[in-house]
């Protein structure tokens, strides 16, 4: 993308122009409260021309501060002992922030938990949160299911990953991996955006 | 739809799962996994333009539907854990059909210069270079476990002393004493070529023919002694001495007599071998004939872990088969009496064709001299007493009635018969007595090659070709639109019904043609392509086709016995691994394109459903 392009896109209003490079990214995180919990895994896929770069997937454990919080884990198939022997945060963040600069958007699904995560772990580590583009799959979601209330249609598309891949077709995911979570995203997000240009 | 599908699986685990990725080794697969994309792709797009851009991919499907098709007319359908794209990626070939995605498709591909890569892995080769035929031929023959390890072996591992040799010159005593003293049933005499003197040569050669003990070896010896090379499997081994009925065999290392095997050194080193079931039935007594069944399908069982092949073991089926029939026959005539006159006891169908798995139903007929009415009813009490014995054994009766207690007469009245079903208008009817072409003299002394020369006499008779290729049609593979395969509302597909019927009827189509009376269906497309009546790799496919579906109706009734369920030719389409689904639909397809083109052919008519 040419840099007018990057200026208009940002000046224009409405949906705009899909981003080439996409960096897919899941947290798994110590609860749900985006001003609390603590990353404890971190996974990426990049999407390139609109294919999921498999062999470019990243997945790294992060060990909590707050030794107290590695209690809520048990819900992501980790034993606490992997994530103890974790690097921590400030070790792995460099890395993810670096990979997110290099690309022309950020996919999350649901931005909300994720960005805000992301946004303070750089406050608490010192570094700089780059800002980028976000493309959170729940914003498409709901942009399908306004035009499935506008056109009368049956049942609306679920918004949890799980739930709007299965009623999309798509195979089930390992749920709570977060490689595997990045990349169940990164394909939803492909199969959104036939959807929505049919 | 396929259970596989719904399993959680990531990109990785699901190409892992596919053959042949899951036979790659960890640095090549991982390699592989490298640069491995994932793409959606919308309905309605066309992927791959026939005669356009090479494709840059190898596509797996993992979710929806693809439709190879040509000059618009469609060819296949690719689903999930199926791909498209391999050969033309392989050799940069332009694209032989138009790809379609029929649904929103989820594709994994893998960019070309990594396929090109893989093509070279011994795993990979046989999927890019050869057809369908290899294909199938790779996954016909069962998984070999464990108990492969004994039965795969060489015969050599059963040779348990050296060779008992005597000098040429040996008298019956001195080999009798030898016997006795090295605790052999035989002993080689150093002729040349050699020879082999068996206890029973003794018994039968020398004492029941009043010779004396100084009567020399050579006379009663047998030569040349029939061997097998040291490499042959114990598997090639026991099958060799099965069907020669014969108790020693020899062994060669570079043309030298090594060792004699006896099929107590097979016993031995295979507790369900079919010899014990052989003898076991070859001297039972009819309360015995409840367990036979039981030890029929526990052997079977045997030999599919050990590795045969599925038309070997329905050789060795139709073989135990006819020694429970022979049996049968014995002892109805020890309560009967003598048979009034010479009879031939005809086996029909599978079994006259050495095709039985499991599923057995009795299917057989009786031909007989002229005899008085007295005579009739010994024949007609024989039949009644066989087929009770039979159905003791665990064999149910023909549900349509085919059964010597039905059909039975002499050879002339048989001539009749035949000429009769020549003339049937009706193609259904027609294809329905052709079991009685399939037949094959199991008991009894009758010559009943006459019907044989009868079948052969129309071999030129255009009118009828036409109608019996018609009725080879009755039965035909269960494709849907788009060569989708079609299931019950269960998912079920008959293997049998779809598969194996068609294919056996155009063998038997063919056979006729040629005037050839060979009764295997494999062996009868052989003789078509001889013939010239069918492209060779028509045959090629059918007998792949037909050796697959003989191997999964094998696989399928071994498992519902073991779970004690009734067998069936019903299989679960959902059980199936995504490649053995496509290999199924693969081989419907091959077979209903030869069954179109030999119908066309003979000048046919497609029968309707």
């Amino acid at each position: 993308m040419n840099r007018l392009g990057a200026i208009l896109d940002r000046l224009l209003p409405g949906p705009r122009r899909p981003p080439r490079r996409l960096l897919a990214l899941d947290l798994e995180t110590t609860g749900f409260d985006p001003e609390l919990a603590e990353i404890i895994a971190i996974g990426t896929v990049p999407i390139v021309d609109d294919a999921v770069r498999i062999g470019a997937t990243t997945s790294t454990l992060v060990r909590p501060a707050n030794r107290s919080a590695v209690e809520g884990i048990i819900a992501h198939h980790l034993r606490p002992a992997d994530v103890i022997s974790a690097p921590v945060l400030a070790d792995v963040l460099p890395e993810v922030l670096a990979a997110i600069s290099g690309t022309d958007a950020l996919l999350v699904h649901h931005a909300a938990l994720d960005v805000r995560v992301l946004e303070r772990a750089c406050a608490a580590t010192g570094l700089q949160w780059p800002s980028p583009r976000v493309v959170d799959t729940i914003d498409l979601i709901e942009r399908v299911r306004r035009r499935q209330r506008a056109t009368g249609s049956g049942r609306r598309l679920p918004r949890d990953l799980a739930g709007a891949r299965d009623a999309l077709g798509l195979p089930p995911h390992q749920a709570h991996d977060a490689a595997a979570d990045a990349i169940a995203t990164a394909e939803l997000y492909l199969a959104l955006r036939v959807h929505l240009s049919a | 739809m396929n259970r596989r599908e719904y399993e959680a699986l990531g990109p990785e685990d699901f190409l892992r799962s596919l053959p042949p990725f899951d036979q790659l080794d960890e640095a090549t697969f991982a390699k592989a996994l490298s640069a491995l994309e994932v793409t959606y792709v919308a309905r309605g797009t066309r992927i791959l333009h026939r005669g356009g851009e090479p494709s840059r991919y190898l596509n797996v499907v993992r979710k929806g539907t693809a439709l190879l098709a040509r000059d618009g007319l469609p060819v296949l359908t690719v689903e999930a854990g199926e791909w498209f794209g391999l050969s033309a990626v392989q050799d940069g070939q332009r694209p032989e059909f138009d790809v379609d995605a029929l649904d929103d498709l989820l594709l994994y591909r893998l960019p070309g210069p990594v396929v090109r890569d893989l093509a070279t892995t011994p795993a990979f080769s046989q999927e890019v270079t050869k057809g369908l035929v290899s294909r199938l031929r790779a996954t016909s023959r069962p998984d070999t476990g464990q108990s492969a390890v004994v039965p795969m072996a060489p015969v050599t591992d059963l040779i348990s002393r050296e060779l008992v040799t005597l000098p040429p010159g040996a008298t019956v005593a001195q080999i009798a004493r030898t016997m006795r003293v090295e605790r052999v049933s035989s002993v080689v005499l150093r002729a040349e070529p050699p020879a082999i003197v068996t206890t029973s040569d003794l018994r039968d050669r020398v004492l029941a023919e009043d010779h004396g003990p100084t009567t020399p070896g050579m006379r009663v010896a047998s030569r040349p002694i029939h061997a097998v090379d040291a490499t042959t499997s114990i598997v090639e081994a026991r099958t060799t001495m099965l069907e020669r009925s014969m108790h020693h065999l020899g062994v060669e290392r570079e043309g030298e007599l090594i060792a004699v095997i006896t099929t107590g050194d097979l016993l031995r080193s295979d507790a369900s071998s079919p010899f014990h079931v052989q003898r076991e039935i070859a001297t039972a007594q009819r309360e015995a004939f409840g367990r036979v069944r039981e030890r029929l399908n526990a052997t079977v069982s045997g030999l599919l872990s050990a590795g045969l092949s599925p038309l070997e073991i329905t050789r060795t089926v139709s073989m135990l088969t006819d020694v429970l029939l022979r049996r049968a026959v014995t002892l109805a005539i020890e309560a009967l009496g003598p048979a009034p006159s010479d009879f031939a006891w005809l086996t029909l169908g599978s079994d006259a064709r050495r095709e039985q798995t499991l599923l057995t139903d009795q299917d057989h007929a009786l031909v007989h001299g002229e005899v008085d009415e007295e005579g009739a009813a010994w024949f007609a009490a024989f039949a009644a007493d066989i087929t009770e014995q039979l159905a003791a054994a665990g064999l149910p009766h023909c549900p349509g009635g085919v059964m010597a207690t039905n059909w039975s007469g002499t050879v002339a009245t048989w001539q009749a018969r035949f000429e009769h079903w020549f003339a049937e208008p009706d193609v259904r009817a027609l294809y329905e007595t052709s079991i009685f072409f399939d037949h094959r003299v199991v008991a009894g002394t009758l010559d009943v090659s006459a019907l044989d020369e009868t079948v052969r006499a129309h071999h030129d008779d255009g009118g009828f070709l036409a109608r019996f290729a018609s009725g080879a049609g009755v039965s035909r593979p269960p494709l849907g639109l788009l060569h989708r395969v079609r299931s019950t509302a269960d998912g079920d597909v008959d293997v049998k019904a779809g598969g194996i019927n068609p294919i056996v009827a155009l063998a038997r189509v063919l056979a006729v043609e040629a005037g050839t009376t060979t009764r295997a269906t494999t062996d009868r497309l052989a003789v078509a392509v001889d013939r010239g009546t069918l492209g060779l790799d028509g045959a090629e496919e059918l007998t792949e086709a037909f050796r697959f579906f003989q191997a999964l109706r094998l696989e399928h009734h071994l498992e519902a016995w073991r779970e004690h369920r009734e067998l069936s030719n019903l299989v679960h389409l959902d059980e199936l691994t995504p490649i053995r689904r496509r290999h199924l639909k693969e081989a419907f397809v091959a077979v209903a394109r030869v069954q179109q083109s030999v119908i066309h052919r003979l000048g046919g008519a497609e029968v309707s459903r």
